[in-house]
């Protein structure tokens, strides 16, 4: 399902922050089990000119960029968040290490700012561009683990075309 | 900061769209966080019970312990059941285990070689039967296979900030 058409539903209660920013920080792993031991080719192939493993990747890499802007703007109370401006690279030229590196890095500076986020200004929200829905922290936190799960889910498919698993 | 508590989560089961390849993916990949959750930590930790609190060990013998349910609560939809079977809500299975007596690695490994028999199941699975449903007999609310295993899904992260805080607290 394209992730453009999923109905969401927010309101997520301030303790179930714990939870989610499990899932997101499980991504991790999740990932680099996923690529561990596959070649090179399969990592950067564009099945029918979509984006390969590795720009999936890279893309989870700049959502978290625009995440992290977003928590500041909920948290400063911002009426609307910034829209997703992403500045994609040539994330199949580079090194697997490379592009998982990028992911970690941003990953574990988001989880780290939730984690510094106060209880009160965890109920907070701004509005989504796109959706036009109020999402809290909490909330954000569950929608990208959402968006991680439906990448991660892209990333085994192109496994399991390209290698003919 | 206060978590939500296993019992009081509220579950939304009225989504429609077919979400359940995410699903699936998050419960096959539950053995890899454990395994890298735990890969570090001293023997004395995974036995530690803080205030009488299950132990690292016993969170995970406690996965191990409810696949069965699972496994058998999908059974129940797939033979068109009224009610899903119920659950030991007192955990007798897990208090009684002896799950500090083995070691991690046995742990993980069951719970791996476990998860995987359930996947292979859910894999065969037709986008029909994701639809089927049956009562649950504690929420009292109907559950289709998808509900049932997004259930499990976050049944597996609580045990995970469950170990999570157990690691965290000892490392104080």
């Amino acid at each position: 399902m394209p992730w453009f058409e999923r109905n969401l539903k927010f309101g997520y209660p301030k303790e179930m922050l714990p939870f989610f920013l499990e899932r997101l920080e499980g991504t991790i792993i999740r990932i680099e089990q996923k690529v561990k031991g596959v070649d090179d080719k399969i990592l950067s192939v564009k099945l029918n000119g979509k984006w390969s493993i590795k720009e999936n990747i890279g893309h989870l890499a700049e959502v978290d960029g625009v995440a992290n802007k977003r928590i500041d703007e909920m948290v400063n109370g911002a009426a609307m968040m910034s829209p997703a401006v992403f500045e994609p690279q040539d994330y199949s030229a580079w090194p697997i290490a490379k592009v998982i590196e990028l992911f970690k890095k941003n990953r574990l500076s988001n989880i780290k700012k939730y984690n510094a986020i106060k209880e009160d200004d965890l109920l907070k929200s701004s509005q989504h561009p796109r959706l036009k829905a109020m999402m809290t922290p909490v909330d954000l936190a569950w929608f990208d683990a959402e968006h991680d799960d439906h990448h991660l889910v892209k990333i085994n498919e192109i496994l399991t075309q390209a290698s003919g698993r | 900061m206060e978590q939500t508590k296993w019992f009081e989560r509220k579950f939304d089961f009225g989504f429609t769209q077919n979400i359940f390849p995410s699903i699936i993916g998050r419960l096959r990949e539950t053995p890899a966080r454990l395994e890298e959750k735990v890969k570090t930590i001293s023997d004395d930790l995974a036995v530690a019970k803080p205030n009488g609190s299950w132990s690292i060990k016993e969170n995970i013998g406690h996965l191990i312990d409810l696949e069965p349910l699972w496994v058998g609560r999908l059974e129940d939809i797939l033979n068109r059941k009224t009610d899903l079977r119920t659950a030991d809500l007192s955990n007798t299975k897990t208090t009684e285990a002896n799950h500090n007596q083995r070691s991690l690695t046995d742990l993980l490994g069951e719970f791996r070689s476990i998860r995987n028999i359930t996947i292979k199941k859910l894999d065969q699975l037709s986008e029909k039967q994701i639809y089927w449903s049956a009562l649950h007999p504690r929420l009292k609310t109907p559950m289709r296979t998808m509900d049932h295993f997004l259930f499990v899904a976050e049944h597996d992260d609580h045990h995970l900030v469950t170990i999570h805080n157990l690691i965290q607290n000892h490392n104080r």
